[in-house]
């Protein structure tokens, strides 16, 4: 019959996102990009129809088996749509097998939103590379002469487009529907794929340069020992995320970071754990503020793979030392120790050996998701705060000139922020699943502070804010 | 564009205070407008937990009230009938994108309320002689119509299709133990599901064997 379609079962790493998905964390995140003129709908239609079919990924609809989730490829075609929905709203519904991912348009503004499950957010940050590149090239057609778009600028970052997700370029040639290996390649889970990366290595040495307290059943049960800080809120009246989107120079935020002596990825993240600290005095007083930091793994294993590829460190501050700096100095270093390359090597092994797990293949789905929403809820009451940096975005010469600040938001369970830049422009967005907005008025009051031009866009959740109409 | 004093930002969107922290904001013309759309609330959650939590109290209070005033066997009726009902709206109104996967949680719940049932009322084989061979042999009927109103992909509707099919041969365990009383309503259950399981197998044996790999796979 010729119905019958590719599929690859959904790795662990990422079935997490689904046992943790709920009615007010929606395991979407956007990645967007405001350009300098009003966006057409139409181009950007176009330009998704071509990026569409160099990313075999994206075809995928999410289904359900007796022991796995798992990716099938499908027919459907994306469409562009306003963005007239809540920001993250839900993408999955178990009964309804629609694409995992949408692209909006908002005045200016090109919008991808993606279910966690398929990738995380470098791999979501290429489709919107693309996306936009195509849009510009089709919006200015004229600045563009005869060269292709693919006859990358000397320099600049080889487009992801043409390779398909891990393969050379020609290793397919175009796109066609229907080759089962193309999607198989394309959705294989990103830890297998690495596999062969730390074969070779040896597992004692790996093991003793790891520190021993991040294992995760110490992480999940110290609880008891010491109590970790968590903030509380009132939920968003229908569940939406509240974004509070910060624009700023990178120009002016960088100096403030190297004065320290940390990256600018250490320097918020302190800076936020400081606001929650002062805010909270009272709450917080003699609890450890824990965060958890994504960790790109492609750079590391040299994978270009387009599925989730990441680990999460967490770091922690107790109270000996409540001055900025110590948060700072402490913060980089628990960074610094959990990135090493033998520290990432662990994690990657951890990450393989999740998905071989023996009891983990024949445990059923339903229990699957139990379990591992077990574990996520009660990772979640050891974490104060979470962040991800997708770090500089850029994109070849044309361009360039036509992009403005570019965008990442993540739904939340807590308070949390990513970051992103591009150009001169460096933008936090904070996500959160609670109304009150104080911890975010003292990190932005911080900035200010220290001379920091910021710029803020929020999104309205109560009734109260959607009836005040500004003059 | 519009700026709040106090925590020294510039505003985008249409702010009457400043979204941080709601004190006023100063500015002159127009604001910035917001990179997003203001979109109306769905629900409000505070609303839903009144309306929820006013009629678990109703449906508490009547239950005790039944349980306090009506005979007995009546209220196991009447429970059980409450039970179909809550039972058969939960199946169509979770399982309506895939009728196919409807018709196999229908078939499975009514079976096994009427087995009860009779089982309650002191085992007259009524549901094994009549009830669930014809519930079987109409829901390959109704598979056969359903599918092709909804205009399923078979992909969809195979395994589902196959279930049901190996459902409506089970009345021959019935038989075969001596359950009825008439044996006819078995008879053609058997026969139908057996007759359409050799087609499945001749015309889609590979797809179903694809299909419930998929599903399978470990």
């Amino acid at each position: 019959m010729s119905d019958r379609r590719a599929w690859v079962r959904l790795d662990n790493a990422s079935n997490i996102f689904l046992a943790a998905m709920s009615d007010v964390d929606t395991k979407v995140f956007r990645v967007s990009a405001e350009l300098d003129d009003v966006v057409d709908p139409a181009l950007l239609q176009q330009a998704l129809e071509i990026v569409y079919d160099q990313y075999v990924l994206y075809h995928s609809v999410l289904r359900r088996g007796v022991f796995w989730y798992y990716l099938e490829e499908s027919e459907l075609r994306p469409e562009v749509t306003d963005d007239v929905l809540p920001p993250c709203d839900h993408l999955y519904h178990f009964d309804r097998h629609n694409l995992l991912f949408r692209v909006m348009h908002h005045d200016r503004r090109i919008i991808l939103e993606v279910l966690h499950a398929l990738t995380d957010g470098t791999g979501a940050s290429w489709v919107l590379h693309d996306l936009v590149c195509e849009y510009v090239r089709l919006r200015h057609p004229e600045e563009w002469g005869e060269s292709p778009l693919d006859g990358a600028q000397p320099g600049a970052p080889a487009l992801p487009t043409r390779v398909k997700h891990g393969l050379d370029p020609d290793s397919f040639g175009a796109f066609h529907p229907r080759q089962p290996r193309q999607f198989a390649v394309a959705a294989e889970p990103a830890p297998l794929q690495a596999e062969g990366a730390v074969e070779g290595s040896a597992p004692a040495a790996v093991a003793a340069a790891t520190p021993p307290r991040h294992l995760v059943a110490h992480d999940l049960f110290r609880r008891g020992r010491r109590r970790v800080h968590r903030v509380r809120g009132h939920l968003n009246p229908d569940h939406r995320t509240r974004i509070i989107e910060l624009t700023m120079p990178v120009g002016q935020v960088l100096p403030l970071a190297r004065a320290q002596g940390v990256s600018l990825t250490v320097y918020l993240t302190a800076l936020f754990l400081h606001a929650i600290r002062d805010v909270d005095a009272e709450t917080a007083a003699g609890r450890t503020m824990a965060v958890s930091v994504p960790v790109d793994l492609r750079q590391r294993f040299g994978s270009r793979s387009a599925r989730n590829f990441f680990a999460t460190t967490r770091l922690e501050h107790c109270q000996s030392d409540d001055s900025f700096d110590a948060m700072c100095t402490s913060l980089a270093r628990q960074l610094a120790e959990q990135t090493t390359p033998a520290a990432l090597e662990a994690k990657l092994r951890k990450l393989i050996g999740f998905e071989h797990h023996p009891i983990g293949r024949v445990l059923p789905r339903p229990l699957k998701d139990l379990v591992l929403g077990a574990v996520n809820r009660l990772n979640n009451r050891n974490l104060t705060v979470a962040m991800t940096n997708i770090g500089r975005v850029s994109f070849p010469d044309p361009v360039d000139a036509h992009v403005g600040a570019v965008h990442l938001a993540v739904s939340a369970a807590r308070p949390q922020f990513s970051m992103a830049s591009h150009g001169d422009l460096l933008t936090v967005d904070f996500t959160s699943p609670f109304t009150e907005t104080a911890h975010q008025t003292a990190f932005v009051r911080e900035l200010t502070e220290r001379g920091v031009q910021v710029t803020v866009a929020a999104v309205k959740v109560t009734a109260d804010e959607l009836a005040a109409v500004a003059p | 564009m519009s700026r709040c004093p106090a925590c020294r930002v510039d505003v985008r969107g249409g702010w009457t205070t400043c979204p941080l922290c709601r004190g006023p904001i100063v500015g002159e013309g127009a604001p910035a407008p917001a990179p997003w759309p203001d979109v109306p609330l769905r629900f409000d959650r505070r609303v839903w937990l009144k309306v929820v939590g006013l009629v678990s109290l109703v449906v508490i209070a009547g239950t005790l009230g039944t349980v306090v005033f009506i005979p007995v066997p009546w209220v196991r009726l009447m429970v059980m009938g409450l039970a179909a009902l809550w039972l058969v709206a939960l199946i169509t109104v979770r399982k309506r994108r895939n009728v196919a996967k409807t018709i196999v949680y229908l078939v499975v719940a009514a079976c096994g309320l009427c087995v009860y049932a009779d089982f309650m009322s002191g085992w007259r084989a009524w549901s094994t002689t009549f009830v669930i061979p014809i519930i079987c042999a109409v829901s390959i009927i109704a598979l056969l119509v359903a599918v092709r109103i909804a205009r399923m992909r078979p992909a969809d509707y195979l395994v589902y299709s196959w279930l049901t099919l190996l459902f409506s041969v089970v009345p021959a365990l019935f038989l075969a133990f001596g359950w009825v009383h008439h044996t006819l309503p078995s008879w053609i259950s058997v026969a139908m599901g057996f007759l359409m399981l050799v087609w499945m197998q001749v015309f889609h044996g590979a797809d179903i064997q694809h299909e419930v790999r998929k599903r399978l796979h470990v």
